[in-house]
């Protein structure tokens, strides 16, 4: 039986009342909790007003920015209970790059909702598109989410709606594995404007749960909030874990609450995987590898991954293939393209852009991942093609020299580019955060990445800057670290 | 749970210890584009072959010797490649000895030797300060060549002030020493016009302590033991392996020409700041002289406040 999110949040609300809902900070940082009986009423008042706002049968979507506060996480539950499509937007996101993703919900819908912080619904004007793609029903989308930031084009994945309390599904099959309980304490680390955070955040709630929101990421505060709230599940990227990981005098008891911690979206380098598997056990760390746009998911436990070091992982109810340029299966240990089948076609979602999955004929789709599979099913990830850097014919992951160059005690972050070359056609150029305080030669860097790298894959140039352009995800924006942006866009 | 511990195994920034070898860091420094020590390895540090192409033009273009790709393979540190080459390093006997090329958008800094009459001492504050600041050490003539030492600090600072003319005819002028150096640099502020800088610079900033009193520290017996005393500093890594018997002879009678020439020094009278970088106040330095106290407890600290002087 399922339920509307209406439905389901009212009878919550009822049903054990002064239980807290949400934990959120204002701007001055201050605590403020809801209970269950406060957040329901103020979710069916924001829906009702969303609903009027929107009118009947108009094509309109909720814009709501979505940063990590109560206003926020009301205002996108609200247009959910709704039934609006909602937008859950990055409220820092460059006005070029919101003026982008306002055109691209142009095609799909003829006006929009904006929901400010006093949650009252402010009508939006989208830039007229096209004719919106056919059979695209408006009412048929649950949310709406951004992608491909890493890439420097943004793309809206829009899920298909609307969306339904289902006691199997909510939170999804892949997540119950990964430690989750219904009526857990959840802390919400990442922004609601990514893939990740806004689905555990809104299964969380749906899930009976207790949902703490972190207004924007501090290892050290992200540390005291889960021993504080005895956080029972946390999804994490490999930037967050890293920055924790590094904490000095970090105690593993603070972390004694938690029964599991996920982590999504970028790669994860080995040290900090192996730190987190010192810090939890392996029982306690997930990783799990799936595109926003929901074509299927691989699992991997920390003593799978502690036996094939590298992995993500087995297809979870997905079906994983590796196909050569031509369409062709190719044999375990061999790259080619990833693409992967789930029977839960429902939970499908498209581009709302021009761009669309590829998909093959049986139903396999790809968002264009390299990667190989192992003679027991695993899973290895190869570079996207578009970040590997050319240096005179050799191929250099950035990854690889980003992860060997954190590896230096002197070294926070690190952000590696190609830099045009005359003769070589490009080199590997990289950006390095130092820790506060402290100070390293250009030459010992090199030398510490000769010590680990082929020749080729050192940096020729080192640049220390005070932070690494990443998306709320974690992947480093390397469009951002071009040279032809270097006058142009900004880090955030 | 950090990695501070699991290895650090850097040899550590080695400086060059002779006019070769500061020529050849520097040379690398322009090729790779940042600075290196002496003893770090060419490939290792990401050199490929078109670099090592590079170092050998240049090798070519200052000193006339062609050397093979294999050389750079084979000789893969400035430590190693300048054995190669320091048969020729009478070509570098000159008081200018370029440390750091920079920028060129700041006004050169000069730095002048301390009494063993050697610039090497001052690469580490070159790269301190960083890499777009134009630094030149200046040497004491006779280590390199049969040229006679300065006999007189006057005289010394009149000849680095005409080598200091030749590569920059107008000021702004930077200055600076440690030991006799800061004597000198001060006599070379005294005939020179526009000085924006004259620093002088406890050589304890510079160096380690067991290193800073250089080549030597006191007379030795008479008649010296050259092979002896050479080997001495070979052992504290102040010279280089090859170097031979004869630069011991030559370091003395430099040595001791500093030593005459800083007992006989009386002082011009300068009205312009003297910036200390150590222990104040200076005693040699004429009343009638500005002391400005620079805070700085060790070499870093002493580059961000020279930058701050130098803009």
């Amino acid at each position: 039986m399922t339920l509307s999110v209406r439905q389901r949040i009212a009878d919550l609300a009822r049903g054990e009342p002064d239980r807290t809902a949400l934990v959120g900070f204002d701007a001055r940082l201050a605590e403020e909790a809801l209970s269950w009986r406060e957040f329901g009423g103020r979710v069916a008042d924001t829906a009702s007003e969303l609903r009027a706002a929107a009118g009947q049968g108009a094509r309109c979507c909720a814009v709501v920015p979505a940063d990590n506060t109560l206003p926020a996480a009301i205002g996108i539950v609200a247009a959910l209970a709704a039934q609006v499509p909602v937008f859950a937007m990055n409220p820092a996101a460059a006005p070029a790059e919101q003026d982008a993703l306002l055109r691209q919900l142009g095609r799909r819908f003829a006006r929009a909702c904006l929901m400010d912080a006093r949650l009252r619904p402010q009508r939006l004007d989208l830039p007229a598109g096209p004719e919106p793609p056919a059979g695209a029903d408006a009412d048929a989308v649950a949310y709406l989410l951004a992608t491909g930031a890493s890439t420097g084009i943004p793309k809206i994945s829009a899920r298909p709606g609307p969306l339904r309390y289902d006691p199997a599904r909510t939170p999804s099959l892949v997540i119950r594995q990964t430690g989750w309980r219904t009526g857990q304490r959840t802390l919400i680390v990442g922004p609601l404007y990514h893939a990740a955070p806004f689905t555990a955040f809104v299964d969380a709630l749906l899930d009976h749960g207790t949902v703490v929101l972190q207004p924007f990421f501090a290892p050290q505060w992200t540390v005291e909030l889960v021993r504080r709230h005895a956080i029972e599940w946390l999804q994490l990227t490999p930037t967050h874990m890293r920055e924790i990981a590094a904490l000095p005098d970090l105690d593993p008891a603070s972390f004694a609450s938690l029964r599991a911690v996920l982590h999504t979206a970028a790669r994860c380098d080995a040290a900090t995987k192996r730190d987190w598997i010192a810090l939890l056990g392996p029982d306690r760390v997930y990783e799990l590898y799936g595109a926003t746009e929901g074509i299927g998911v691989t699992l991997v436990r920390g003593d799978e991954w502690l036996a094939r070091p590298g992995t993500v992982g087995r297809g979870f109810i997905t079906q994983v293939r590796i196909l050569d340029d031509a369409g062709h299966p190719v044999a375990p240990g061999v790259t080619g393209t990833v693409f992967m089948r789930t029977p839960q076609r429902a939970v499908r979602s498209d581009y709302v852009g021009e761009q669309a999955i590829r998909t093959t004929r049986d139903g396999f789709a790809t968002v264009g991942d390299h990667g190989r599979l192992d003679s027991g099913g695993y899973l290895y990830l190869e570079p996207r093609d578009h970040d590997i850097i050319n240096v005179g014919g050799e191929k250099v992951d950035p990854d690889e020299v980003e992860a060997a160059l954190r590896e230096h005690p002197a070294v926070v972050d690190a952000a590696v580019v190609a830099v045009p070359h005359q003769v070589l056609g490009s080199v590997v150029g990289a950006q390095v955060v130092l820790r506060p305080g402290a100070s390293v030669r250009k030459a010992e860097l090199a030398a510490h990445c000769g010590r680990r790298l082929a020749r080729y894959k050192i940096p020729k140039q080192f640049t220390f800057v005070d932070q690494v352009p990443r998306s709320g995800a974690g992947k480093v924006q390397r469009w951002r670290l071009a040279p032809q942006h270097e006058n142009g866009t900004t880090a955030p | 749970m950090n990695h501070a511990l699991s290895e650090t195994s850097d040899a550590g920034y080695q400086r060059p210890r002779d006019p070769v070898e500061i020529w050849l860091a520097r040379h690398w420094q322009l090729v790779l584009g940042f600075a290196v020590g002496i003893r770090e390895d060419f490939f290792g540090i990401g050199g490929n072959s078109l670099d090592a192409a590079r170092v050998l033009d240049g090798i070519l273009r200052e000193f006339g010797v062609q050397l093979s790709l294999n050389a750079v393979a084979e000789h893969p540190t400035v430590e190693q490649q300048a054995t190669l080459i320091r048969d020729r390093a009478e070509r570098l006997s000159g008081p200018l000895i370029a440390i750091q090329d920079g920028d060129g958008t700041r006004s050169p800094l000069f730095l002048v030797h301390p009494d063993h009459g050697q610039a090497g001492l001052y690469c580490r504050l070159a790269h301190a300060l960083g890499e777009e600041y134009t630094v030149f050490g200046i040497q004491a003539a006779g280590l390199y060549s049969d040229a006679e030492p300065g006999r007189t600090l006057e005289a010394m600072a009149d000849a680095y002030v005409d080598a200091v003319r030749a590569e920059r005819p107008a000021g702004p002028y930077l200055l600076g020493g440690c030991g006799i150096g800061a004597a000198i640099a001060y006599e070379m502020a005294v005939r020179l016009d526009d000085v924006r800088l004259l620093a002088v610079i406890d050589a304890g900033l510079l160096e380690p302590p067991d290193a800073i009193t250089g080549p030597l520290s006191e007379e030795p017996a008479l008649p010296p033991d050259l092979p002896r005393i050479l080997a001495s500093w070979q052992e504290r890594d102040l010279v280089p392996r090859d170097a031979k018997p004869d630069f011991a002879a030559r370091s003395l009678r430099v040595w001791r020409a500093n030593q005459d020439a800083a007992r006989h020094w009386r002082p011009s009278p300068y009205a312009g700041p003297v910036e200390v970088f150590g222990l104040m106040p200076v005693a040699w330095l004429p009343v009638t002289g500005v002391q400005r106290a620079r805070e700085c407890g060790s070499g870093e600290k002493m580059a961000d406040a020279l930058r701050e002087l130098i803009g």
